[in-house]
């Protein structure tokens, strides 16, 4: 996905996103699933989608189905309690489009390098500000992890927390106080940096030249979003396209 | 800072590359750079001590940071050169945050560097640089060609630069009384109060450690480290300095040998802090509590309030007791965090770059106090690059280069 340009991937996010939400085929949706994470595995980015299955999909997953199939027991626009196992399906429906739509979205922008980020932006029509602030939005998540690790590292330095990782998450609120002050703190700092340096402006000059982008990459990843968007229709109205 | 210091200072610094501002800590220093870099921002920018916060925060690497700076492609604008003097070249791919403090402040200041600003303020900025990179950094900005008219700098270790450059002393810039009311001076005689410890002997054996598969910083390091002494840990910025210390504190696990407390092979990882206490470079990410008092232990019970109170005015902290340790400047933030450190009474203490932001009269006491805490037979060892600190301590030195350590005890 690495050499995807710009347009054709933004394009295959929203044919991804207008194709799940047509399907109701809980097999389809886990066939698309097992796709991405072939894609997502050839991007090195398994490890992040396994993550979020685990510590978002599946919480999600146990709520709504607990919710549609064991306190509501039916789907929506049904009686309560008249159809428990379609509310299970109901849930089970919303959470896989959900996987699909997370795995998607971290296949199409989590694969995007650091150095065509700012092209592969502007490529969407991201100018001024609003270029900024998309940047902005990328690098903060691997900085405010980092100092999350550094303010983890600087307790237990103090003797103040186990070696254990279990340690750490019991002392997540502890991190609370310094990472809100730094996130000021950094806020303040550089709204005067961004402005000393006219910075508004750099992001625009940021170089494009000799980017390995690849349009026959761009071809491939729009063809196969459009086979989902096809058998996704083809599914749902059989006769819309000849195959009733 | 009144519009008549700023002329002033800028009178100073005409027909100059380089001005330099002496002063001592709370004077106003930073004020008066601030102040010339925010009436006419145009074409002057600001390096403050925080350099991190210089950085764009829109990068995800550091080739991409001045890339952005350049408003080019690396390869085709003036700057490669001036990377590789910084030794900035081989860490390109790397995201500016997880550059150490020495690194960051080469990144910083080669990122200014390349904006050709009209005046460049750099507000003790150069203190984390070794003396290499600080010889070099001067070089860059007393040789950059265009529009860039000097550069302005304020620094602790003044009268520890080889290079002449001009001084110009603040009091003659500022008729205007202090703004900040006075703090007092660390008071070293304070550390008599503490009871005696009894510090363990150290000893690591091919201790190799790093962050993450084939990225070694220590590499079969042997070392055997005597309690009631104090030793200056020093090499080049980004050589391994804070990684030593961290192994030695626990909070990173070797990869290989091991290490002995007292002769037993021990994992410090277990229980971090607790033998080796270790004060990071950074005093911003060590403080944590909403008051002074409470940041230095005195809530814990873990230690006696005694103790903590002792430590408390041996860092001429008295007034500050109640005070939000994060909405303070960043010199008190430092011994805040350097106090509330060797507050929790850890056998050995581990302090990295204490003297940041501290001026002279500061870095002699703060000498004073570590060499008190030796006496109270704690082990310490000193992370710095400041000369002065070293000279009073006059500690036995670790010298740090390749991922090796060697020990020399002073004549």
């Amino acid at each position: 996905m690495t050499r995807v340009p710009p347009v054709a991937r933004l394009a295959t996010l929203l044919i991804l996103i207008v194709a799940t939400f047509i399907n109701l085929r809980l097999q389809l949706l886990l066939a698309v699933i097992a796709a991405l994470a072939i894609l997502l595995a050839t991007d090195h980015l398994l490890p992040k989608f396994l993550k979020f299955l685990a510590f978002v999909q599946l919480p999600m997953t146990v709520m709504l189905i607990a919710v549609w199939g064991w306190v509501a027991k039916a789907p929506p626009g049904m009686p309560m309690g008249s159809d428990p196992r379609g509310g299970a399906m109901f849930a089970l429906l919303i959470s896989l489009r959900l996987t699909v739509l997370g795995g998607a979205f971290q296949l199409i922008m989590l694969s995007i390098p650091s150095r065509l980020l700012p092209a592969t932006l502007r490529g969407w029509g991201l100018r001024g500000e609003g270029l900024v602030v998309a940047l902005g939005v990328f690098a903060v998540e691997p900085e405010l992890k980092l100092r999350a690790e550094q303010i983890l590292v600087a307790r237990r330095a103090r003797g103040l927390l186990g070696g254990s990782r279990w340690a750490g998450l019991k002392q997540l609120p502890r991190l609370l106080r310094p990472l809100f002050v730094w996130s000021i703190r950094s806020a303040v700092h550089r709204a005067e940096v961004w402005e000393q340096r006219a910075m508004l402006l750099r992001v625009q000059r940021l170089p494009t030249e000799s980017l390995p982008f690849s349009p026959f990459a761009g071809a491939v990843s729009v063809t196969f979003s459009l086979l989902w968007l096809a058998v996704a229709i083809a599914f749902r109205w059989p006769g819309l396209l000849g195959t009733r | 800072m009144s519009r008549k210091s700023t002329e002033l200072l800028l009178a100073a610094l005409k027909g100059k590359r380089i001005l330099a501002i002496s002063g001592p800590n709370f004077s106003g220093r930073s004020d008066l750079l601030r102040g010339l870099c925010r009436l006419v921002s145009d074409g002057r920018i600001y390096l403050g001590p925080e350099v991190y916060f210089a950085l764009s925060g829109l990068t995800t690497s550091v080739r991409q940071e001045l890339e952005l700076h350049a408003g080019g492609a690396l390869e085709s604008c003036d700057c490669l050169e001036s990377a590789e003097q910084l030794n900035l070249t081989r860490l390109f791919e790397h995201h500016p945050a997880t550059l150490s403090g020495g690194e960051q402040t080469c990144l910083a200041v080669l990122c200014a560097i390349i904006l050709k600003p009209k005046i460049l303020a750099v507000d003790c900025a150069l203190e984390q640089l070794d003396s290499h990179k600080l010889e070099t950094s001067l070089d860059l900005l007393h040789g950059t060609t265009g529009p860039m008219s000097g550069a302005v700098i304020t620094d602790n270790r003044l009268d520890e630069w080889t290079r002449a450059i001009p001084i110009v002393a603040l009091a003659d810039l500022s008729p205007d009384p202090r703004r900040h009311p006075p703090i007092p001076p660390l008071d070293p005689s304070q550390i008599d109060h503490l009871d005696p410890v009894s510090a363990p002997v150290i000893e690591l054996q091919n201790v190799t450690a790093g962050y993450g598969r084939g990225s070694d910083v220590l590499r079969g390091v042997s070392l055997t480290l005597q309690p009631a002494r104090v030793y200056t840990l020093q090499g080049p910025n980004g050589s391994g300095k804070s990684t030593l210390a961290k192994v030695l504190s626990g909070v990173l696990r070797p990869v290989a040998g091991q290490i002995l407390v007292n002769n037993v092979a021990s994992n410090l990882s277990k229980t971090p802090g607790r033998i080796a206490g270790y004060h990071l470079q950074n005093p911003d990410v060590g403080l944590f509590e909403a008051s002074v008092r409470a940041e230095l232990g005195c809530k814990t019970g873990s230690i006696t309030a005694f103790a903590a109170t002792a430590i408390r005015d041996a860092f001429g902290l008295q007034g500050f007791a109640a005070s939000n340790p994060l909405a303070l400047p960043f010199p008190v933030r430092k011994r805040v965090s350097l106090a509330a450190t060797i507050a929790r009474l850890p056998p050995w203490i581990i302090l990295d770059e204490p003297t940041l932001g501290a001026d002279a009269a500061t870095i002699v006491a703060l000498a004073h106090i570590i060499q008190g805490l030796s006496r109270k037979q704690h082990g310490v060892i000193v992370i710095s690059h400041s000369r002065k600190l070293l000279e009073v301590l006059r500690g036995n030195e670790l010298k740090i280069e390749d991922g090796q350590v060697r020990e020399s005890v002073p004549a």
